[in-house]
This record gives C-alpha cells, structure tokens and sequence, in this order.
C-alpha cells in the first residue's frame, strides 16, 4: 500500500480511550447511526424496542439509504440462489435437480427479483439515498417523509410479488408477454401487481432526487460543481419518472385484461400482443438506463478519486448521462425485431439503438484519460471500477451487435443475449455497486473493511464472472436458446454448460467473502478516518464520519468542483511539493486526509437554482 | 478549518433532533408563529427543518407535484396511445361506438370539471389574499362539482350496463352476432352466411379468414344499421350491436374514464379534508402550499376530462 | 395585451408569489366555455350530416379539429389556472417533457402499427426464392472450394470442443478426392487473389 503522506505517525502516541481508535483529528462527534437514539436510562429490551422503533420511523435520509442497502442486498441475495439453481440445472442435460415447470418458475423468479427488486433500486436507493442530499450539501432530501413511504411502498410490492409464489408462481419471464401471460396461472397476477406498487416507489425516490437536486444545493453548489455520481442520479431520477407511470398502466391493463377480459392485449378478444410488448419496453428499455446510469455516475467518482485526478471532460460525461436518459426513450424496439412489428419500425429503432452508443463511448473514453498520467491506485473500489471498465466495454459492444437488425434476427431470444446483458447488468451495475459499496462503506459505517479481502473478493468475482458469461456468448452463437430447460438437441454444448455453472461457483464464492468481508468488519473492521481515500466531494469534506444526524453542522460553502483536489486537500499537497508530478498523492487509508470545512451560517444564503 | 470534526455542539442541539420527525414543522396552525429550531434560529412554524427558507420549501413542493403530474400525464397516455391505436386500427367501430354515448351528459359533464377548476384557482386566490372565508367556500364547491360529475357518471354507467354495454368480452352483442372470440377460434357460426362460408370452404378448401368474416358481417351490418338509422329511439340497438370488436371501444371507454373517475375521488377526498384544515385557519397567504398543490392535481384531471370527453363522446 | 389587461389587480403574494387576477379568471373560463360549445356544436353538425346526409363535413380532420380545440383548452387552464404561464422554468419543463415524451410514445408505436402490411407482399415469395438460390449456391461454393468458412462452428465429440468438424472435414476430404484438380487449383488460386 502505497503510504506517500503521513505526517500523522500511524499509531498516534496520543492517549485515548480503549474503543476510540481513530486517528487523530477524525474522532467522531455525531454519528447517524446512534442519534439521536433512546437515553442512557432506557436498558435491555425496551432499549432494543425504541432503537428499532425509531429506525422504523425515520426521516433520515442516511438510515433509509441503509434500509435500502439492506433489502436490496436480501433481494440480490434471493436472485442470487435462484441463478444458482439455473445454472445447476443446465449443468447436464435433462433433469438434474428439478423439473421443467419447477425451471419455468425459478428463471421468471430471478428476472423478476433481480430486475424489479434488486437493481432499479439498487444504487439509488442505497447509495443515493445516502448521498445525495450530503453531495448536494442538504440536510436532507426534499421530501423525507415521501422518501420513508417509498420504502415501505417497496417493501410493500416486494411481499406482494413474492406472494404470487403461493398462488401457482409464475412462469412467464419476467417480460409478462401476453397472450401467454394472461392463461398461465394466476401467481401473475400478484407479480404484475408487485411491480405496479414497486413502481410507485421508484417514481417516488425519482421525484425527491429531482427535487433536491434543483431547489436544495448548498451555496456555491452550481450544476458544473455537481458530482458526476449526482448528475447520473439525476438523468436517472428524469427516467424514473417519465417511464415508469408507463409499466404501472401495462400492469393495469394485463391486470384487467385477466380480471375483465377487456381485449386490448389478447388476440383471441380482438386485441394485439405486439401492442403489450410496446407498452412492456417503452418502460422497461429505459429502465435499462435507469439500472445502468447510477453505475456510470459511481465509476466516475471512483475513476476520479483513485486517480488522483480531475475527471477528464467533466461536462462531457455529465451531458452524456442526460443524452443516454433521452435517447433511451427512442430505442425500445429493438426488443422486439422479431415480435411481428413493422420493418419500418424495426429499422428505426435499430438506427437510434447505435446512436446510444456514442455517449456510452463517450464515458468510457473520458474515464480512461481520467487515469492517464494519474496516480492510478488500487484499492479494492478502483479494483471493481476496472472490472466495470472491462466488462461494461464487453456488454455495450455486444449491444451494438444485436442491436443490429440483421445479426439480432439470428441472435434474438438466445444465449448471446442472455450474456450480453448479464455483461451490461450485472459486470455493470453491480460491479459499480460493489465498487461504490467499498468506497464509501468507511463513510455510511465509520469502519474500514480488510482490503486483502477486499481485492481477493473483486478478483474471485471478476474471474468468475467471465467464467460464467463469456462462454454463454459461444453457446448463444452456436443457438442455444433462452429459458430453455433442457438442449437435447445440441448435446455437444453440455461441456460449455458445465463450464458456466462452475463460474457461476466461484462467482458466489468471491460474493460470499464481499458479504463476509462487509460484515466482519462491521464488528472486528478498524474505525476508519474521516477521509480514507482523499475524495474531494462533500461527503468526504464537510461532514464527519460516520455523518452527523444533521449531514453538516453547518450549510458548506462550495467554492471548488468536485474534483478539485489541490482545492479541497491542500493538506495532502504541501506534504509532496516539488515533484512536478500531475496528479495528487493517494492519502494512506488507515489515516485519511484532514477534512477541510468551508462552510457559511444557515439561511443567510440560498442556493442558486436554475 | 483545519480540525475537520467540531467538538462542542449546541447542548439544545440534541434536544431538538429528538422531534424533527413530527414535531414543530408538521401542520403548523397559522403561518406566523415562530419556533426555535435545532440551529437556535427562529423559524417559522410551517417551515420543515431541512429547507433554508419558506420560499425553498414552497418551490420544492411545487416542484414535487409537477413531477407527480408528469407521471400522472404518462399514465393517462398510456392509454390515450392504446386509444389511438385501435382507433386507426378499427375508425369506423370508434364512428358507431360513440353514438352509444350521451353527448349530452358529456358536455354537461365538461362544464362541471371546468367549473370545479375555475373554483379551486380562485380558491387559491383567496388564500393569497387572507380570505379564508371564501377559500373555504369555494372548495366545498369544488367538492360539490366533482360530486355532480360522478353522480352524472353514474348515470352514464349504470344506463350503459342496462343497454348490455359491457367491457370487452362481456359487450352484448345484438342475437346472432358472433362474438370476436369466436371468429379468431374459428368457430363461429354466420346465420345468413351459411351460404358464403359454404362457398368459400369449397372453393378454397380452407374457412375465410378473419378479415373476410368480418367485412361480411359489416356489410350486414351497415344495412342493419341503415334500416334503423331514422327511427333511432329509446332502447333501439346502435350499429354498434352487429359489430364483433365493438368490446374494444367500450374495454377502453371504461378503463379510461374509470381511472378518470378514480382520480375524480381521490380530489373529492383530498380537497375536503383542505376544506376542513381551512375551516380550522391551517391556511393563509404566508403558507398554502398544500391548496397549491392540490390544485395543480385538480387542473390535470380537468385537463385529461378535456381530451377525454371529445375523443370518446363527439368523434 | 394579457400583461397589460390586467393592471391594478394582479399583485404579488406575501411570498412574493403570482396572485391570478379575477379578470383572468373569469377570461379564461369564459374562453373554455365557448370552446366546450363549440366544439360540441362541430361534433353535433358532423354527426347530424353523416346520418342525414352522408355528408362527412369534415373528413378525416375530424379528430385533429377535436383535438386542437382541445389542446387550446389545455394550454389554457395549464397556463392561467395552473400558473404556468407565470412560473415557467423548471415547471414549464416538466409539463412540456412529459407532452413531448407521450408523443414519442405514440408516434413511435404508430411507426409498428401503422406500417404492419407495408413490406410483406414484396418480400413473401421472392425471399424464398433468393435463399434458395443462396443455399444452392453455397452449397455449390461449398463442393468447389472447400474453405473454413463453410465449416459449421460446432464441437468435437474427441476433443470435446468443435464435433461437427470432424465430419466437415471428412466432407472436405470426399469433396477433395471427387474434385482433385479443381481443389489444386482453388488453393492455388487463393494466394493470389489476396
């Protein structure tokens, strides 16, 4: 570990009391996680009761960011099993440990809690939850008791979708596509009814972003000094809102159409399926982007931070989010280039579909001049952000493929799919997440994770992961279809099956130590220093760690970008001058960075807002 | 500042974080009164902790409830592109379904919404202008209005459910009309058109398809329909009656004016549980932000009854 | 001329908010009233021509003068009695947003819907046909010159990757023995060619 700048000796001679480890100048004072809590007089299980209690009924834009985290990550971890159990039983051919209904219902359970349940909200929710209003310099989101009643309204979809289980489950992918959809059993309907209320959820975490992010940035916070991670979550939030009203009439209508056999989507009543599948993805196509761009924004603050450097072409990568939210509405129907849809459509949207590629390319480029002639330093975080940059390339390339109309009538409903997504989804979004997990789990817990551990588990998965999906592009090419429970037609794909279900172990193993990892550290993981890694966005700058109740003590005053390093750690530049390098030394984790706290009286100024 | 953690907090600091859930911001009675909050400063009462000034705070909320609105347009427009859809699809179905509905009670209807949003905008009015006698007033109208225009729906629904007027597959086609379930299974049987089909599995050795029964039955139709056109009275089956997809029209008349309905409720509700905080003086010119806000929704019911009734009732 | 209508009695709120004038009020509803008339009074005229008449007065611009009478409605309970017309900004934006994202909805779905029949005549039989000959000549291309490409991408049951190549080769062997001189040739040629 490169330690260029302690001028703090690493153990402090210092005295302190037994539990306060924390480096000097980093000792909390207000934590989130304990205020503001029951009085010292309230013992045992009432203690217990109360602390719950108030949990449950926080406003707390932190506490619900980490309920959030929570759940999504029980959720991950259901989808998780439940690809597991694909994955085992596509090892051999025929039945290897259940039977074909049983498969139907275990891969539509796995789109269905990992798309719906998992990663919409996924890094929002959590890690934005957590964030933006500190990254905006705001005591709190807009709305917070809104903010409350979109995770339980989460919770409540949650129940109700796996409820359907017990009502004969599901079985018809997670895409719901009628006229299947509306004969199968009824489990459908409980589903279809989860994702209408989830989707209040999404609109509702989507709208308090916007909203704070408009009205409530602190003093000096223009829009050129907002965090890339801010700017994604914002593209993201304009998604959420305008398409997800969208998927909630869909389910209305397949809802009705099962209850009052209305006919609008079911041909035998007179209705189209073609128009359900419309309806389908002109949500669901920009709920791709909203999966997507939260990762891009993280990235960004990593690529920054572990680089030591400014983010090449700031407003390029900030543009480029809204461009993607945008011309994300105009490309839905290249899911659908073999539905029966006209071929004039068909060439439209494959025309628009490469054009989204020029912004994705954009980011990309932009984040590898970020690291050139940077102080590139890998720590665990920056270890995923690679993974992202490697994988993400993979998946969006794959993308351009079977976005082209040609290629994807041979392509569509096989393997190559299947992987192409899981590179964009899961070596994206989740990639980011663990990335932006690692970095900023010092600030949202106050303690420091193993970073052995922490490269081990980014290596296992990275290894993993490959393992697993790459292959899954030979056997798509070779025609092995979706959703399909058996391949006794092409008995020579069992070794490549093989192959990707033992990926698929060690993928779970390197998951399993990240858990492990996270948890060890929550109980045994060193106090971590207010600025472990030397980021310059607000978060690490202005606030404690773990943060105060309030987020600042006082509103901060903005006077630099987010990337300002010199600006913001002018500590950390003293302490190497005169080497002419471009790029800012890394701090040494285990003592951080002294924060720097620019900050004005409240209410003497107001944020400009546009 | 160099130390970056601040060591001596405001002892009253803790003191006021205990309530900053449901405490002194929530339904402050009258805009003026003041209250210390957790920084020491004097707020005003309806001002929520986290907002600088009231004017952030009213900004927000506004802001909040036009993107509530925007998803509420989405929402609606789902269905109005399902509507044209089907209208481009099926334009002389759409022709003959809305003489089934009563322009009439349509427009009258109209007149009602755009009442009840002319009284909820001077409504607003009042607050800004610290007449709370007439804010009040003017939102139990509202109430009244909307409550006029459901009963008016009622009407409409139940009338429409006696003629059989059914969503989708539960539409009441006139007697020996084959359903459009029927024709896609094959399975239908054509009084008065034995002969053709008869024909034409000769000829072609395989039953017509969809679209030829279906041109047959609306030539049939049509003169069905010219037979009855001058002598159109109470109780006398449309053109509509002979026509198989006629389900679909009313599948979409009823979704969208039932969701239209469901939201005419929730502003029933909303505006007078207003009408009730401003009977008790929760609202004034320094905060009305919920009457505000309410108000926008209830414009954009209006608004989506006035694309509603033209689409469904005139054309 | 609406600024100035409205003089005395517009004035702004304690917190320095629009207060709508009564005259705009009564103004705009006036407007919507007259609007609901008339079109109700088009709509009637249609209706009692085409049943009467057969006369379809407006044709197919029925529906876009329904719903451009309509529009002028919205935009004016959204302007006057929503404020906008005094809020603009970000409000302004997100109305207009979710107009413009409707209608790319609509116009994008209408691209399929409306277009379902345009190439199916054209393209049904003479496809066929060309693949055939494509698949003729393949398999032609395919006896001549034996080359990588024709190989299937399938496994080996020996090696366990790649089975189908096996016997691809042993076709290519057949094909080699059949068409000796031409297969010489052929590999002779290629070189060159690149």
């Amino acid at each position: 570990m490169a330690t260029l700048t302690p001028t703090q000796p690493r153990t402090s001679t210092v005295p302190r009391k037994k539990r306060s480890a924390y480096p000097e100048g980093h000792e909390p004072v207000h934590n989130f996680l304990r205020e503001p809590g029951p009085g010292p007089e309230v013992t045992g299980f009432k203690r217990f009761r109360a602390i719950a209690w108030e949990w449950m009924t926080t406003v707390d834009h932190k506490r619900i960011g980490l309920m959030y985290l929570v759940s999504v990550s029980a959720a991950f971890a259901l989808g998780g099993i439940l690809a597991l159990l694909v994955r085992l039983e596509l090892m051999t051919q025929g039945e290897t440990v259940m039977g074909p209904d049983a498969y139907n219902q275990v891969f539509t359970l796995h789109g269905i809690v990992m798309v719906f349940l998992f990663i919409v909200p996924s890094i929002p929710a959590s890690l934005g939850n957590f964030l933006l209003p500190i990254m905006v310099g705001a005591k709190d989101v807009a709305f917070p008791k809104l903010n409350l009643a979109s995770f339980y309204i989460y919770g409540i979809g949650a129940i109700v979708a796996v409820a359907g289980l017990f009502f004969g489950g599901v079985d018809t992918g997670w895409t719901f596509y009628t006229p299947y959809s509306k004969s199968t059993v009824d489990g459908v309907l409980f589903m279809g009814l989860g994702v209408f209320i989830m989707g209040f959820s999404s609109i509702l975490t989507g709208l308090n972003f916007i909203v704070t992010i408009h009205k409530m940035r602190a003093p000096g916070m223009t829009w050129n000094r907002l965090p890339l991670f801010l700017w994604s979550i914002y593209a993201t939030s304009i998604v959420q809102v305008l398409a997800t009203p969208v998927i909630g009439i869909t389910m209305l209508l397949l809802f009705l159409e099962r209850v009052l056999q209305i006919g609008i989507f079911d041909p035998a009543l007179g209705g189209d399926p073609v128009l359900f599948q419309h309806f389908f993805w002109f949500y669901s196509h920009p709920a791709v982007y909203i999966m997507i761009l939260p990762a891009f924004g993280v990235i960004s603050e990593l690529m920054g931070t572990f680089s030591r450097q400014r983010v090449y072409g700031y407003r390029a990568v900030a543009l480029s989010s809204v461009a993607i939210a945008l011309l994300g509405f105009l490309v839905w129907g290249h899911h659908m280039f073999t539905s029966g849809q006209s071929p004039v459509s068909s060439v439209i949207f494959s025309l628009i579909t490469f054009l989204i590629g020029i912004p994705s390319g954009i980011k990309i480029f932009n984040w590898i001049w970020t690291m050139y002639k940077g102080s590139v330093w890998l720590q665990t975080p920056m270890l995923y952000a690679l993974t992202f940059l490697f994988l993400f390339t993979i998946g969006g390339v794959t993308g351009i493929m079977v976005g082209a109309l040609a290629a994807d009538i041979h392509l569509h409903d096989t393997y190559f799919v299947v992987a192409h997504f899981h590179y964009v989804m899961m070596g994206g979004t989740v990639m980011a997440m663990l990335g932006g997990l690692h970095y900023w789990w010092p600030k949202m817990t106050g303690k420091l994770y193993s970073e052995r551990w922490g490269k081990i588990s980014a290596l296992l998965v990275f290894l993993g992961f490959n393992m697993t999906f790459f292959i899954q592009f030979i056997m798509g090419s070779q025609g092995m279809p979706r959703r399909y429970y058996d391949y006794p037609d092409m008995p020579w794909l069992e070794p490549l099956h093989q192959a990707s279900t033992m990926g698929s172990w060690v993928l779970g193993v390197g998951l399993m130590i990240v858990l492990i990892n996270g948890i060890h550290s929550l109980f045994r993981g060193k106090p971590a220093p207010g600025n472990p890694w030397g980021g310059a966005t607000l978060e690490w700058t202005a606030t404690t760690t773990p943060p105060d109740h309030h987020n600042f003590k006082r509103t901060p005053l903005v006077t630099h970008g987010p990337y300002d390093y010199n600006a913001a750690l002018p500590h950390l530049r003293e302490q190497v001058s005169g080497d002419g390098a471009a790029a800012v030394p890394v701090p040494d984790i285990a003592v951080g960075v002294p924060q720097n706290e620019p900050s004005i009286e409240d209410g003497t100024r107001q944020p400009d807002s546009l | 500042m160099a130390s970056p953690a601040p060591t001596t907090a405001d002892p009253n600091a803790h003191e006021a974080h205990g309530h900053d859930g449901d405490g002194h911001h929530g339904d402050g009675h009258h805009g003026d009164v003041m209250l210390r909050g957790h920084d020491g400063q004097l707020h005003p009462a309806n001002l929520q902790h986290h907002f600088i000034s009231a004017e952030q705070q009213f900004e927000s909320a506004k802001l909040g409830m036009w993107l509530f609105l925007v998803t509420e347009i989405l929402l609606f427009g789902g269905m109005f592109v399902a509507y044209a859809i089907y209208r481009s699809w099926y334009p002389d179905l759409f022709d003959q379904a809305s003489l089934e509905l009563d322009t009439a009670w349509g427009a009258f209807n109209t007149l009602v919404l755009l009442g009840s949003s002319l009284s909820v905008a001077w409504a607003i009015r009042a607050a800004q202008m610290d007449n709370r006698k007439l804010l009040v007033r003017l939102l139990w109208l509202t109430v009244m209005l909307a409550g006029v225009f459901m009963v008016v729906k009622y009407f409409e629904y139940t009338h429409k459910f006696e003629k059989g007027i059914f969503p989708g597959q539960y539409f009441k086609l006139a007697e020996g009309t084959p359903t459009i379930a029927e024709l896609t299974a094959g399975t239908a049987v054509l009084p008065g058109f034995a002969d053709a089909t008869a024909e034409g599995a000769e000829s072609e050795a395989a039953t017509p398809s969809l679209e030829e029964t279906e041109a047959a039955i609306a030539e049939a139709a049509g003169e069905h329909g010219e037979t009855h056109a001058g002598e159109k009275g109470h109780g006398e089956k449309g053109p509509i009656f002979s026509n198989p997809r006629a389900g679909i029209f009313f599948s979409i008349y009823y979704v969208m004016t039932g969701i239209h309905g469901l939201h005419v409720i929730i502003g029933i509700i909303a505006i007078s549980i207003l009408a009730v905080k401003a009977q008790r003086g929760r609202y004034s010119s320094v905060y009305y932000t919920p009457v505000e806000n309410v108000g926008l929704y209830w414009h954009v019911v209006d608004i989506i009854w006035i694309f509603l009734f033209p689409l469904m009732y005139l054309i | 001329m609406a600024h100035a209508a409205h003089g005395h009695d517009e004035h702004a709120g304690h917190g320095g908010h629009h207060v709508i004038a009564k005259r705009d009020l009564t103004r705009t509803i006036s407007i919507l009233v007259f609007l609901t008339a008339l079109t109700v009074v088009l709509g009637l005229l249609e209706r009692y021509f085409a049943v009467n008449h057969e006369i379809e007065i407006f044709g197919p611009f029925s529906v876009p003068i329904a719903l451009l009478i309509a529009s002028v409605k919205a935009y004016f309970v959204a302007a006057y009695f929503m404020g906008l017309k005094h809020d603009g900004g970000t409000n302004l934006l997100a109305f207009a947003g979710s107009v413009v994202f409707l209608v790319i909805f609509l116009s994008f779905t209408y691209l399929d819907t409306g277009f379902r029949d345009t190439f199916e005549e054209r393209s049904a039989v003479p496809v066929d046909e060309l693949q055939r000959q494509d698949l003729e000549a393949a398999a032609e291309t395919e006896r001549l010159q034996p080359s990588f490409d024709a190989v299937p991408l399938v496994n080996d049951p020996d090696t366990g990757l790649f089975p189908a190549a096996s016997t691809a080769e042993d076709a290519m062997d057949d094909a080699a023995s059949a068409t000796d001189g031409q297969e010489a040739t052929a590999a002779d040629d290629t070189p060159t060619e690149n």
